[in-house]
């Protein structure tokens, strides 16, 4: 080491108190980043992970035979990173009937999936509730078993075509269909994935029974008919297929466009592998490419969110590297004189900074491993080679930090070492207004973005993907450059010209020499102000997004999920066991309400169709005024009840079918005693466009007494309720007492989880409690370093005072006051930048959340935590000065020149 | 003006007095065993060489440092046995300073400065702008310390004093900043007020010259008194 970085160390040990101050400034700025990236790092993981999970088909590679489709199976099989690889077939079936014992029964179209053995080993499209797979066997799907009212051991008969002749197979079992949309998606590699409607009814037999007893009564789809199948629901041939499923391992360790690269590398080595044989459809790769973009935006939003915090933190640590600018000036001068370069003087910052970084860096670590074990729940999924990463950023990060407070809070004493008689120049910034224009650009593009609606959202046929331009992000970033750098060019003019009217022209009383005072520091306020006004208004801005985003998040979950807990239940179960009436004297539930979940097809569409209790369904569940056109929630629930067949019907179908209200609409239900679908007449009661539980547009509402009378239906199948408690503690009562009864329970919270990850992917209640943790604590601090810095620098002065006789309490005036004065005017400011920025925010997430946000949700009690964190840093740091005014020794201080 | 309400033998006191800083090993005693009294109006000077304890001497006066042992005395009572906020008053109410860099409040101009200590002294009716006037400053009565120049700013400590109705005016090395031109007039503005005043002047200094414009002169050698007299 050399001497001069001896020199810097020993400086360090001289002054302990203000190096102790130093370190743990730092160690917080350090914990809030180490933090983050901890966070960060693990939502890009869980958004992976997630990504990768929410696929139940990787690949599906279109062949042209069965003998390929074995062939390319097993060599897809053989290649790294293949979990499994399977021979499979779909093909379509015209109709299927069952002779039960109360004679035969028949069911629609449907399809069928042919499978090889072992394929439920790593492919999870179905899953076999009871029954077993064997050759010449099939298994029906749920709905289809209950359709042809088939058993285990029966025969079903499966006609491939309207024109062939149906052929028997062995009922094995039933299965539960999960990915139907995914596995009957005609398959063209050129296109991609392409969902489709799902098949009503399915069945799944063995790949060689198919290959052997079915397939030959249809043609097989190639390679030239690829195009002809390509239409949802238009499949009317075999399609020979290989799907297969990654290994999930290393696709889960980093983010979604490095499991993208990973997963697109080897499709590209398997297809490689097998030249011409197969190109897959790659579902993955689609899956993955939407969380990428989703977790670009995630990480946008973090950065919007966190980086502002780290900042200001790092701000706080070149306020408590001033503490110590006298005693650099007098190293420095020191140094200077015995000859010390320019490089030398910056050995000396930079082995301080590496001595405190390091020392920093370590304890804000474990802060920040303390934290997110502390805030976040479940963890982080933190690793001896993560936990290590982290420490090395943390020391790196402080180091940088410790450097950058350094020498900003001495370049007055470096740049006078190192180029003395230079003239004072404004910064380039302010020549060049960049303040102003940062300000004036956020403003173009928030009144650019407003102006378009905000439709930089894409977001076009209501997928839950949401891809969002990252410029915007740009507005309310420049709004924070903009206006710090404006109130660093201010430097506190407002506040002193206030002041000194307050002073007069010339002070002679105690309140007028507080003002002078005040007056002629507006540069040491505004440095003070600057950084707490800021800090309280990333603060503000974090809380109030949060607060709107939870709120929303919460509106959506309700929306999505029906009410606070909704209990699904087998057909004919909810009215025979009187489950409303049962859920309803479970404890913590407040109101319950039984509704239908049917379909009815209006023209050639297919709609979902909710048959609701108009006299208790408001109880049980929250109808918002927007959820309807024309009027209000009230009134189309009244008018709904006033009209027995009445039908609340989405705008598109009342555009598409030019209806007006009290139109009479001819509806086909589907007609539960025999499974067909017969016609039904409604009339348009209203226009809804959002409904509880509903997908968006493509719905209707009915009276539930009528929607039974025409489908001849077993009654309500799910339970709205609505809980006075937790909803979670709810829904578990719930679900012990209507477990016999074969009930599914879901609770808000869940929906919540699930819609917010769903929609944005991203999990802000983590983030947001690390930080408003951390904004709470640096608002604190920040207010006790201002005064604690305020009287480092006002020593002499303040001894001067009481030399001359000033009572300590005039003397602690001069401290308090001017905390005073940052406190409220960082308040003032807080409200004002944190509103808008978060205005900004929210406004550009208006198509994030359905409905969108009407105003900021407020959290007061966050609000009220932060500025009392403040107020409480400032008393607590005011009562020390109080303390150490007492305690200054004059004689010592007035003798230093 | 008349700033003394009273005539008695000693104004201020020190006996037996030792002060040190630091401790164990690195303990240095500053003064040792110092006793000596001030009488009212009297004119002191302690000469020595730097580190001789005159600036020591000068804080224990005012109370701005507490004795190791010893006791300091003013008007009679006991200075070193009052607490932090107690010697502030006893220093409002008639002890002032001027110092070496006179030690200007930085933020406040020389009107500011000077109704600043009137307003602690309790002189209401003390105008700072006669004080400034006195001393040659109407004209900068609006200036910060800053602005001033190093003899002007002694000269507004010297109006601060004033404004405080001294009875004890302490000067720590008044010239030690200036060039000897502005020091003499300095010097001579002291010399002048304080006959005008009456107040008590003790006036350390290391320059021979300056110490013999007092009537007594008391030298320090490694914080102990070793003459008190006439200057020769």
């Amino acid at each position: 080491m050399s001497a001069t970085a001896r020199l810097g160390v020993a400086g360090l040990l001289r002054t302990p108190g203000r190096t102790l101050l130093r370190v743990a400034v730092l160690a917080v700025a350090t914990a809030l980043l180490g933090s983050m990236l901890l966070f960060v790092g693990h939502s890009l993981r869980t958004m992976s992970a997630g990504a990768v999970r929410a696929v139940p088909l990787d690949w599906q590679g279109p062949v042209g035979s069965a003998a390929s489709a074995r062939r390319v199976a097993a060599g897809a099989a053989r290649q790294p990173g293949v979990a499994q690889a399977s021979a499979t077939a779909t093909a379509p079936f015209a109709g299927a009937t069952s002779q039960g014992a109360n004679g035969a029964t028949s069911s629609s179209s449907g399809a069928v999936l042919a499978v090889s053995p072992g394929y439920l080993s790593g492919i999870k499209t179905f899953r076999i509730l009871h029954g077993a797979l064997r050759p010449g066997s099939v298994l029906l799907d749920q709905q289809m078993a209950a359709t042809l009212q088939a058993r285990v051991g029966g025969i079903v008969r499966l006609k491939p075509s309207p024109h062939a002749s149906a052929l028997p197979y062995r009922v094995g079992g039933v299965v539960l269909v999960s990915a139907p949309d995914v596995i009957f998606q005609p398959l063209n590699p050129l296109l991609g994935p392409a969902p489709a409607q799902p098949p009503a009814n399915v069945a799944v037999m063995g790949f060689e029974t198919f290959a052997r007893s079915y397939a030959p009564h249809l043609r097989a789809i190639t390679g030239g008919t690829l195009g002809a199948s390509a239409q949802p629901g238009a499949q009317d041939a075999v399609q020979w297929q290989v799907q297969a499923q990654l290994d999930p391992r290393p696709l889960t360790g980093g983010s979604p466009a490095s499991a993208l690269t990973r997963a697109t590398q080897t499709r590209n080595r398997v297809e490689r592998s097998l030249p011409g044989q197969v190109q897959f459809v790659d579902n993955l790769g689609d899956q993955l490419t939407t969380a990428a973009g989703d977790a670009l935006y995630a990480q946008t939003l973090y950065i919007m969110l966190a980086v502002p915090g780290a900042l200001i933190a790092l701000g706080l640590a070149y306020l408590a590297a001033l503490g110590t600018v006298e005693r650099d000036r007098r190293d420095l001068a020191l140094l200077r004189a015995r000859g010390a370069s320019r490089r030398d003087l910056l050995t000396l910052a930079g082995a301080e900074s590496v001595a405190l970084g390091t020392l920093a860096g370590l304890v804000g670590a474990a802060l920040a491993f303390g934290a997110v074990a502390a805030l976040v729940s479940g963890g982080v999924g933190l690793t001896v080679g993560r936990a290590l990463a982290t420490v090395a950023a943390c020391v790196v990060l402080a180091s940088v930090g410790a450097a950058i407070a350094r020498i900003a809070a001495s370049a007055d004493v470096l740049r006078a070492a190192v180029s003395e008689g230079r003239r004072e120049r404004k910064p380039l910034w302010q020549r060049l207004y960049l303040d102003w224009l940062a300000l004036a650009t956020s403003g173009l593009i928030y009144w650019l973005t407003a102006r378009t609606g905000f439709s930089a959202v894409v977001n076009p046929d209501s997928n839950p993907t949401l891809s969002l331009s990252v410029y915007m992000f740009f507005a309310p970033t420049l709004l924070w450059i903009g206006a710090t750098l404006l109130l660093v060019r201010l430097r506190g003019r407002g506040l002193a010209w206030l002041a000194r009217r307050l002073a007069g022209e010339r002070a002679s009383t105690p309140r007028g020499f507080l003002a002078a005072s005040a007056a002629r520091r507006g540069a040491a306020i505004n440095r003070g102000l600057v950084l707490v006004g800021l800090l309280l208004a990333f603060g503000v801005n974090l809380g109030l997004f949060a607060a709107t985003y939870d709120q929303q998040a919460n509106v959506d979950a309700q929306l999505t999920l029906g009410a606070d807990v909704v209990t699904s239940a087998p057909p004919g179960v909810a009215a025979r066991a009187h489950l409303a009436q049962r859920i309803g004297r479970v404890p913590g539930v407040q109101a319950t309400s039984a509704v239908d979940h049917a379909y009815a097809y209006i023209g050639p569409d297919l709609q979902d169709t909710y048959g609701i209790d108009t006299a208790t369904f408001t109880r049980a569940t929250t109808l918002r005024d927007s959820y309807f056109l024309g009027e209000g929630a009230a009134s189309a629930i009244a008018r709904l009840h006033a009209t027995p067949d009445g039908i609340l019907v989405g705008r598109e179908t009342i555009t598409d079918y030019a209806l007006r209200p009290g139109d009479l609409l001819k509806l086909r239900v589907l007609d539960r005693r025999d499974g067909r679908f017969r016609v039904a007449r409604f009339h348009v009661a209203g226009v809804v466009q959002e409904f509880p539980s509903a997908p968006k547009d493509s719905f209707m509402v009915a009276n539930l007494h009528y929607l039974e009378q025409v489908t001849h239906g077993q009654g309500p199948n799910t339970i709205f309720a609505r809980a006075s408690g937790d909803p979670a503690g709810v829904a578990r009562r719930v679900a012990a007492a209507t477990r016999a009864d074969g009930t599914q329970v879901k609770d808000i919270g869940q929906q919540t989880a699930q819609t917010v990850s769903a929609i944005t992917t991203v999990d802000l209640s983590g983030i947001s409690r690390i930080e408003e943790a951390f904004a709470i604590v640096l608002a604190a601090g920040a207010m006790a370093l201002f005064v604690t810095l305020a009287l480092a620098e006002r020593r002499r002065e303040l001894a001067t005072m009481a030399a001359l006789g000033a009572p300590l309490r005039s003397v602690g005036a001069f401290v308090w006051s001017e905390a005073a004065i940052v406190l409220g005017a960082g308040l003032a400011l807080a409200a004002g930048l944190g509103f808008l920025l978060a205005e900004m925010l929210v406004a550009m997430l208006q198509h994030v959340f359905d409905p969108p946000p009407d105003a900021l949700a407020v959290p007061w009690g966050f609000l009220a935590a932060l500025a009392g964190a403040a107020l409480a840093g400032a008393l607590l740091a005011t009562a020390l000065a109080a303390r150490g005014l007492r305690r200054l020794p004059l004689g010592r201080i007035l003798r230093e020149q | 003006m008349s700033v003394l309400s009273t005539r008695r033998a000693e104004l201020a006191a020190v006996r037996e007095l030792t002060v040190a800083y630091g401790r164990s090993s690195a303990r240095v005693e500053a003064l040792r065993d110092v006793t000596l009294a001030i009488a009212p109006g009297e004119s002191v000077a302690l000469w020595g060489r730097s580190g001789s304890g005159k600036t020591t001497l000068l804080h224990a006066l005012g109370g701005l440092v507490a004795p190791s042992s010893g006791e300091v005395r003013w008007l009679g009572d006991s200075l070193s046995s009052l607490d932090v906020a107690a010697r502030g008053r006893a220093r409002a109410a008639g002890i002032a300073y001027v110092f070496q860099g006179a030690n200007l409040l930085p933020h406040f101009t020389a009107y500011e400065n000077v109704a600043f200590a009137a307003h602690h002294a309790g002189a209401g009716e003390v105008h700072p702008r006669e004080l400034l006037a006195l001393v040659g400053l109407e004209a900068k009565l609006d200036f910060l310390p800053s602005e001033l120049s190093g003899g002007e700013a002694q000269r507004v400590a010297i109006a601060r004093a004033l404004a405080q109705r001294a009875e004890l005016l302490l000067c720590d090395e008044p010239t030690g900043h200036l060039d000897s031109d502005t020091g003499t007039r300095v010097l001579d503005l002291i010399e002048r007020l304080h006959e005008a005043y009456g107040f008590a002047l003790v006036l350390a200094t290391h320059d021979a010259d300056v110490a013999a414009r007092c009537a007594r002169l008391i030298e320090l050698h490694d914080g102990r008194i070793v003459s008190d007299g006439r200057p020769a």
